[in-house]
């Protein structure tokens, strides 16, 4: 069993279902905390950031009152959507980063090596994604209130982390839709964001050919979901006593999560970048080292054996590779395997 | 959609430009012409409710989605009112209960969509997707295009209008004064495309009929039912007025959550049928919200195809919001040529002619968005997204080849 | 015992003498290195013999440790025997920091160099000071004497540059063989340390390169790793047989199995402990085992046990413990930490062999000792521990710094400890003997107290 696989498999069975789920006339709502785009047209669900920023753009007296049910209602389902899935929704279902887990396949199977933030770039931008998040709620409010006196915003910033969301012009591309591949010369501010989403599709496109779930890095979806790390059903637990520190996580992490390899007293390991994909379990060779919980029932633990077993699939999936151990072996003529 | 008053909206402009603009001046005086003469009722219209506006338009063709899509439209409706916002809120999210609730007390669910009782969450399913959906909502409107009056008439409420859904059923609906305005309003609980027809017959002091046809269609989702054991077709010839003008724009197709609107710059094909015969060498007039017109005639068979005209005339910016365009067209028994044509599609009356004159008319009104290639450009997006992973990607495998000594 | 010693010496130098002349250093008779190789040569052979006559009286050896009896024996019998022949270039090593994969898979021989010799240690100590660490002083000793073919037959020896003998010892042999040094970040925790490291093993790929004339694709790579997977696959199997209550191995045999590793083939030596392992398991199953269950558990750190040095594990088992596992980078530690392959792409194999050979290691010469304590924490529970031997090589600086917090915490954790402090000579081996019987009483009779009051 390799979970990137299993992984692989659902991200895509998610992806066409969010994609193009709503041709079966089946929509599992709009608060999904998931960057499925509500931009494309036959989704089977969508993003939960595009009506909550059409909520916050709400005049107060209107967001409180008459709106105030729906707006509670709305905000219940993503908080149940978050506390049961959690982190998961990152690594397992959103179609974003399934796309760059196929930009990163067909990055390895070209043959090109990624590449990792330096420690410091990987510091230096955590706080990007909260940035985000705190636009994204403080612009649209500006839209219906004046805020602090200010003058309204114009409405031309609405929704506007949609508007620089590289879902927003990619994932309708799958449905044949390119109206979103567009500049904006309407006004300056749609210029600015218009020109701003061009130029983050055009990196999230080449970025996954330069480093793994590099966008995910600034997302602000999991800003939010990491408000749900300790309380969510789906955990990650780490064993101090069994790690050897041996940096395999690490290095294998997606994410590049450095809590992960160097925290040993630490025991709850869905830090706020992690995205649940279990890449870590996987490459741990260290028993029960690291182990995914639902509810803190174990589901998924590391062990030497699965370790060993996963490495041999990823070693013997390359062509001519059992051709070349005997090669290695036929020089080795050596007295003790003679007399033996 | 933004619907311009003309009352309110005209004379102020044509005071600002009176100075240096004699064009419009003239242009409204063309039109606001005929209204001199107060008996001429003008033509019948079937505008789109503001229920329908709130899912962004209203469009003739498209039927609203429901959750999230009008949302999407309405970042285009930069001048929405306020009140269209209240509706808009409501669209919001997860949030069907409540439009439910406000279905049931508003609306009169139609007998031909009875659903037979089965189990109760199968039930429930329906229901939701049926409040998802959007009522059939359309305003009367007589007037003459584009100042049509906000204040209708009561004779508005004499209008005889039926609706066709999409399984076949045909009902007869009563106009209903709601506020200032003459409203019909059906369910619409069924998937697929309605038609709506109306048709009023007005007498003048100086004993002249007008007659006064129109129609207007629209697409809905809701609940999806078995395929209708008539033809489509007949149903469709019978239900249309006698006077009747169709969009014969293409099908778009079963996929009745995606949005299907008209923009300018597309073409429009018409077909004017008098008593299922098509009209030929008939003129048609095409006019905006703003006045602009053009007149084609009619064909052999009786079609005329526009192109919808690209509105500009406008100096606050770039004019997102949907218009409403409005072809019409006239017969008049006083022409020797329409007397013709309408004794050859009634032979027996052929004898004895309606005394005085008779005028029939027919319509069409139309939302069309302005087309976005205004305002946007794909070709610089697509340009951008290029230069962006070129400039992107060679600068990483220049760096990369710098300091690993290779390209892979 | 001495006279026994004796006799056995002149047997042996009279079987030895003619293939002692015939070595390629003792043509020049009188010359005083050559004496010096003469009788490193008989001492070695000598040292050999005694071990394994001591081991030929034992009873309950597996069966499948005749391979690595036939590697060892070849000390005395056959030195050029001892690597396997072929055309294949031989990459000498001295520590657990180099990447054995990327030499594999170069197309050459790694073989590690480290040497257990107190002879050998004699023999090279007129370069060393008073006390210095006797690997090292061994290794030149075979280095410079030229006893033992494979100390001058390598085509490069690759030194980590981890304690302060092995940056000197670069210099001191590099009159007899070529030597590249790698230089190893004694702080594993920084970003820098790392990327350098990561260079620096990009550096040792080209040297690599370079020597065997081949070019390190990413398919041979990946092989090589596959490679060594399997034998530290094997090598786990055999640690964890040892978790076992019975004890099934001797724990001199289980280093010996390890020692092996250092000049046998990779492939080979998993055929090998794939087979004791089966053995082993059988063994379980007839619960056959090599020690009673009275004989109290025993945990091995410190310096490493490098063969004919198997004083130590003798020692501890003779006086009636069993040596359960050790934490030792000559035994326990070596094929422990596998490296993983994330992307099966050239740049990140070689940072997986990188961070394979830098971060797990709980070699004390690194600045902190929380890997090393966790490690040895976890061992007691695992291997259900109830003595700790620390092994110090006088010497040994690194672990002799790092013993006095060591032995504090794990004395505040309830570990009864040993310390021993002694080279490869076997002069202390009585003193050390009553020293360990009295341990091992002491660990036999707390297993009664406890017993008697649980």
């Amino acid at each position: 069993m390799r979970v990137d696989r299993i992984r692989l498999f659902v991200q895509a069975l998610c992806f066409v279902f969010l994609i193009y789920g709503g041709l079966t006339i089946f929509s599992i709502g709009t608060a999904i905390p998931t960057m499925a785009c509500i931009y494309a047209e036959n989704r089977g669900g969508s993003c939960f950031l595009y009506p909550f920023q059409r909520f916050l753009s709400m005049p107060w007296a209107m967001l409180f009152g008459s709106a105030a049910t729906a707006f509670l209602i709305y905000l219940g389902t993503f908080f149940l959507w978050a506390l049961v899935f959690g982190k998961t929704f990152c690594g397992w279902i959103c179609p974003l980063g399934f796309l760059q887990d196929l930009i990163t396949k067909i990055r390895e199977w070209v043959g090109i090596d990624g590449s990792r933030f330096a420690w410091k770039t990987r510091d230096r931008f955590q706080w990007v994604k909260y940035a985000l998040l705190a636009l994204l709620i403080l612009l649209p409010m500006g839209i219906g209130n004046s805020l602090l006196g200010l003058p309204r915003f114009t409405p031309d910033l609405a929704v506007p982390f949609c508007q620089i969301c590289p879902g927003k012009p990619l994932i309708p591309l799958f449905e044949g839709d390119l109206s979103h591949l567009i500049i904006d010369f309407s006004s300056t501010t749609k210029l600015v964001l218009s020109s701003l989403s061009m130029l983050i599709a055009g990196l999230f496109l080449v970025g996954g050919f330069v480093k793994r779930r590099y966008i995910c890095a600034f997302c602000p979806m999991a800003a939010l979901l990491s408000l749900f790390d300790r309380i969510g059903f789906v955990g990650l637990k780490k064993k101090g006593e069994a790690c050897t520190c041996c940096g395999n996580c690490f290095r294998a992490c997606p994410m590049e999560i450095r809590e992960i390899a160097e925290l040993r007293d630490k025991k709850h390991m869905v830090t706020q970048d992690c995205m649940l994909c279990m890449r870590c379990i996987e490459v741990c060779p260290e028993n029960k080292a690291l182990t995914a919980t639902i509810i803190g029932l174990p589901v998924f633990s590391a062990s030497a054996e699965g370790f060993l077993k996963r490495q041999n699939k990823t070693a013997s999936a390359g062509g001519p590779f059992h051709g070349e151990t005997p090669a290695l072996q036929d020089t080795a003529t050596d007295p003790e395997s003679a007399s033996k | 959609m933004k619907k311009r008053c003309p009352a309110a909206s005209l004379p102020p402009m044509q005071k600002s430009r009176r100075g240096r603009c004699f064009f419009p001046l003239l242009l409204a005086l063309i039109f606001f012409l005929p209204m001199a003469s107060p008996a001429d009722p003008g033509f019948l219209f079937l505008e789109p409710g503001p229920e329908m506006r709130r899912s962004g338009g209203g469009n003739t063709q498209g039927g609203g989605h429901g959750t999230g899509m009008g949302m999407q439209r309405k970042k285009e409706g930069q001048e929405a009112s306020e009140n269209e916002r209240q509706a808009d809120s409501k669209k919001t999210g997860m949030e069907e209960k409540e439009e439910k609730s406000a279905m049931k007390s508003k609306g009169k669910g139609h007998p031909g969509s009875a659903a037979p009782e089965s189990e109760k969450g199968e039930k429930k399913e329906r229901e939701k997707r049926a409040a998802m959906s959007h009522p059939a909502h359309y305003t009367l409107l007589l007037g003459w295009p584009p100042a049509m009056k906000a204040q209708a008439p009561e004779d508005l409420l004499r209008a005889e209008t039926a609706i066709l859904r999409p399984d076949l059923s045909r009902e007869i609906l009563t106009p209903q004064k709601e506020g200032p305005a003459i409203r019909i309003r059906d369910a619409a609980l069924i998937q697929g495309t309605y038609h709506i027809s109306a048709s009023l017959e007005k007498t003048d002091d100086e004993g002249r009929i007008f007659r006064l046809f129109t129609t207007a269609s629209m697409r809905n989702t809701g609940e999806k039912t078995d395929p209708p054991e008539k033809n489509p077709e007949t149903a469709l010839e019978a239900h249309l007025p006698w006077f009747s003008m169709e969009d014969l724009s293409p099908d778009p197709g079963n996929n009745f959550a995606r949005i299907h609107r008209k923009y300018t710059g597309d073409t429009l094909p018409l077909r004017i049928r008098l008593g299922g015969m098509p009209v030929p060498d008939l003129p048609v007039t095409l006019t905006t919200a703003e006045g602009w017109q053009q007149t084609l005639h009619t064909d052999e068979a009786g079609q005329v195809k526009f192109i919808l005209i690209k509105e500009r005339f406008h100096d606050k910016g770039v004019n997102k919001a949907p218009i409403t365009f409005y072809a019409r067209a006239e017969l008049d028994s006083r022409s020797e040529k329409h007397l013709e044509i309408i004794k050859s599609v009634r032979p027996d009356a052929g004898d004895n002619p309606p005394a005085g004159t008779e005028i029939l008319r027919t319509s069409l009104a139309l939302t069309v968005h302005p087309t976005p290639l205004d305002w946007e450009s794909r070709a610089a997006g697509f340009y951008t997204l290029i230069l962006t992973g070129l400039v992107i990607g060679l600068g990483t495998a220049i760096r990369r080849r710098k300091r690993r000594g290779r390209w892979f | 015992m001495k006279s026994a010693i004796i006799k056995k010496l002149s047997a042996i130098s009279g079987k030895k003498s003619p293939e002692a002349a015939g070595s390629p250093e003792g043509s020049s008779k009188g010359s005083p290195e050559d004496r010096v190789a003469r009788r490193l040569s008989l001492h070695m052979a000598m040292a050999v013999r005694e071990i394994y006559d001591a081991i030929a009286m034992e009873k309950n050896r597996p069966v499948s440790m005749t391979p690595f009896d036939t590697l060892f024996k070849n000390f005395a019998d056959a030195p050029e025997k001892i690597l396997p022949t072929g055309p294949r270039k031989k990459i000498g090593i001295y520590c657990m920091a180099v990447p054995e994969e990327l030499i594999y898979a170069a197309g050459a021989l790694p073989v590690r160099l480290c040497a257990g010799s107190g002879d050998a240690a004699e023999a090279g100590e007129a370069l060393f000071p008073d006390v210095s660490c006797p690997m090292v002083k061994a290794a030149t000793g075979f280095t410079r004497t030229g006893v033992l073919p494979m100390y001058r037959e390598c085509d490069l020896i690759i030194i980590p540059t981890t304690c302060d003998w092995k940056v000197k010892l670069g210099e001191l042999i590099s009159r007899h063989v070529p030597v590249m040094m790698l230089s190893v970040p004694k702080f594993k925790a920084a970003e820098s340390s790392r990327r350098f490291w990561y260079a620096e093993i990009r550096r040792l790929m080209h040297a690599l390169e370079k020597v065997t004339g081949k070019r390190i694709t990413r398919k041979k790579l990946r092989a090589a790793m596959d490679m060594m997977h399997k034998a530290q696959q094997e090598f786990r199997r055999l640690q964890t047989l040892r978790m076992d209550d019975l004890s099934l191995i001797r724990g001199r045999d289980a280093a010996a199995v390890a020692n092996a590793w250092f000049y046998m083939d990779g492939a080979d030596w998993t055929l090998a402990a794939r087979n004791l392992n089966e053995e082993l398991l059988e063994r379980k199953e007839k619960g056959i085992g090599t020690a009673p269950r009275t004989a109290p558990r025993i945990l091995l750190t410190g310096s490493p046990v490098i063969f004919p040095n198997w004083k130590i594990p003798d020692l501890i088992e003779n006086a009636g413990g069993t040596l359960t596992c050790d934490e030792l980078c000559s035994s326990g530690r070596l094929l422990w930490d596998m490296a993983c392959i994330d992307e099966p792409l050239f740049d990140d194999m070689l940072d997986a062999l990188a961070d394979r050979c830098l971060l797990p290691c709980t070699c004390p010469v690194f600045t902190d000792r929380e890997d090393r304590k966790t490690r040895l924490f976890r061992m007691i529970k695992d291997y259900r521990v109830e003595g700790v031997v620390h092994h110090v090589l006088k010497g040994c600086h690194p672990y002799d710094m790092e013993l006095r917090p060591l032995e504090a915490e794990l004395a505040a954790a309830g570990v009864s400890q040993l310390k021993i402090e002694t080279d490869y000579s076997p002069e202390d081996t009585e003193p050390l003997r009553t020293r360990v019987e009295a341990f091992v009483e002491t660990l036999k009779g707390r297993r009664l107290r406890m017993g008697k009051s649980a």
